[in-house]
């Protein structure tokens, strides 16, 4: 009797050791977001684009600090690179990465320099809607080749799980914020060219080039703004 | 006696909760629209709405509902087609009406994607399938040596949506359809519960699928 109490009690602690552990694992969640993204269809806006990839970017993660929430630890930064290097890559005549922002770059027309400000995520049991929804907030700041500030925008990026049957909440995450990152690049590819700021420096790039043509050479094509810019 | 058990139990199995559909159509024109067999539709889910989105999976299977027979058309996958035209049919940049097309359609290099897809017209599905009601309930136990259920539980399920034709190439509508479709399912248990799902979203999918079908007659390609 001595020895199933004990062989019980052994068994009964061991049980509870790994519900316990199971029910930990359960609240902790790591993720690191990793898609393939597409090249955007668009007409190249013509100029040398440098882009900063900083480790502020490149190693975003977020972590969760609320006591009533699951310990989630997501990092979304080298999706990030990825997005824009597919994006840029199509947008701009040449784009090259920068891994810091030099005061002097006369070898780009401009340099982005983009940044993760916030993200934010609710949960299916937030809103009983079984699904992730997932906000990004940017800062995107555009300088000349001399290093003089051109434009200082805030984007905001939003994405949903697609579908409410994932296999686990990490997948339904990820889903989430790859929506969020192709929303992002949708809005720099149609809305890059219409920022006001930048809107009037290639307005002015392009008037210097027309002024720069000797007088019998052809019209300058004037349409990519136009066509880019929808 | 264990063997009547078996039977009914498995035939209630093979059971599935009724479905009623509803569809209503309107066409642009009373003839069916000619789409030679080299070219191709494409189906697409509406997802600018913050309320709902329209499943993948039913955008899948309307899809497949299409391209089977051999009357079928050619579909282009969803994934496959917003990758290639990326990023003019995301949810907020998609078009919303088919003038709108024409803002970046005639741009050249969109033009090409769209030539080399062969995609003559766009299927514009939005909607949603929902449970609207639920009640009842089951109770499951587990002991040393034993283990079953006891209850009774139902719900409803709603599927409402709405399929527009666009002709791509003379940013025209052919036509549009509606489809609503409900059903109960049951989960009765004595020791094993038994769900009698009724499969209301693949019904609504069907019913789209084969009218929308019938909006296209497919002919061999034209010189």
């Amino acid at each position: 009797m001595k020895w199933l109490n004990g062989h019980l009690r052994g068994t009964l602690t061991k049980a509870l050791l790994l519900a316990s552990a199971f029910l930990l694992s359960a609240c902790e969640s790591a993720l690191i977001v990793k898609s393939d993204f597409p090249k955007p269809v668009v007409q190249p806006i013509d100029i040398t684009m440098g882009v900063v990839y900083t480790d502020e970017l490149t190693k975003y993660t977020y972590s969760e600090s609320e006591e009533s929430r699951s310990k989630w630890k997501i990092g979304i930064g080298e999706a990030h690179q990825h997005l824009f290097e597919q994006v840029f890559e199509k947008m701009f005549t040449h784009s090259e990465s920068l891994t810091s922002l030099d005061e002097n770059n006369p070898d780009y027309d401009l340099v982005l320099l983009p940044s993760i400000n916030e993200f934010q995520y609710s949960s299916p049991k937030e809103t009983r809607s079984k699904i992730y929804e997932v906000w990004i907030r940017y800062n995107m700041q555009v300088y000349s080749g001399n290093g003089e500030l051109v434009a200082d925008w805030i984007m905001s990026a939003y994405g949903k799980t697609p579908s409410a049957f994932l296999k686990s909440r990490e997948e339904a995450m990820n889903q989430a914020i790859i929506v969020a990152l192709r929303d992002l690049g949708a809005s720099l590819t149609t809305g890059f060219a219409r920022v006001p700021e930048v809107k009037s420096w290639l307005a002015n790039k392009e008037d210097i080039r027309s002024n720069e043509l000797p007088p019998n050479s052809p019209e300058p094509k004037t349409d990519t703004l136009e066509k880019t810019g929808i | 006696m264990k063997i009547v058990y078996l039977i009914l139990s498995l035939s209630i199995v093979f059971f599935s909760g009724c479905t009623t559909l509803t569809i209503d159509e309107h066409r642009a024109n009373e003839q069916q629209i000619k789409i030679n067999k080299d070219e191709s539709v494409v189906v697409l889910g509406r997802r600018h709405s913050s309320e709902y989105e329209t499943e993948p999976k039913l955008i899948e299977c309307v899809g497949n509902v299409l391209s089977r027979g051999s009357d079928g058309l050619n579909v282009v996958p969803e994934d496959e087609f917003l990758d290639a035209m990326y990023p003019w049919f995301e949810p907020r940049t998609a078009p919303l009406k088919v003038k709108d097309l024409s803002r970046f359609l005639d741009d050249s290099a969109i033009e090409e994607v769209m030539k080399r897809l062969n995609v003559t017209y766009i299927i514009w599905i939005d909607g949603k399938t929902e449970v609207t009601d639920s009640s009842g309930s089951i109770g499951c136990t587990i002991s040393v040596g034993a283990a079953g259920c006891f209850g009774f539980g139902t719900w409803d399920k709603e599927s409402d949506y709405e399929a527009i034709v666009w002709d791509y190439r003379n940013r025209r509508r052919e036509g549009q359809l509606s489809a609503d479709a409900s059903g109960t399912s049951y989960v009765p248990a004595v020791v094993i519960p038994i769900p009698i799902i009724a499969q209301v979203r693949k019904s609504a999918c069907n019913g789209m699928g084969e009218q929308l079908k019938g909006f296209f007659a497919a002919q061999d390609s034209t010189p």
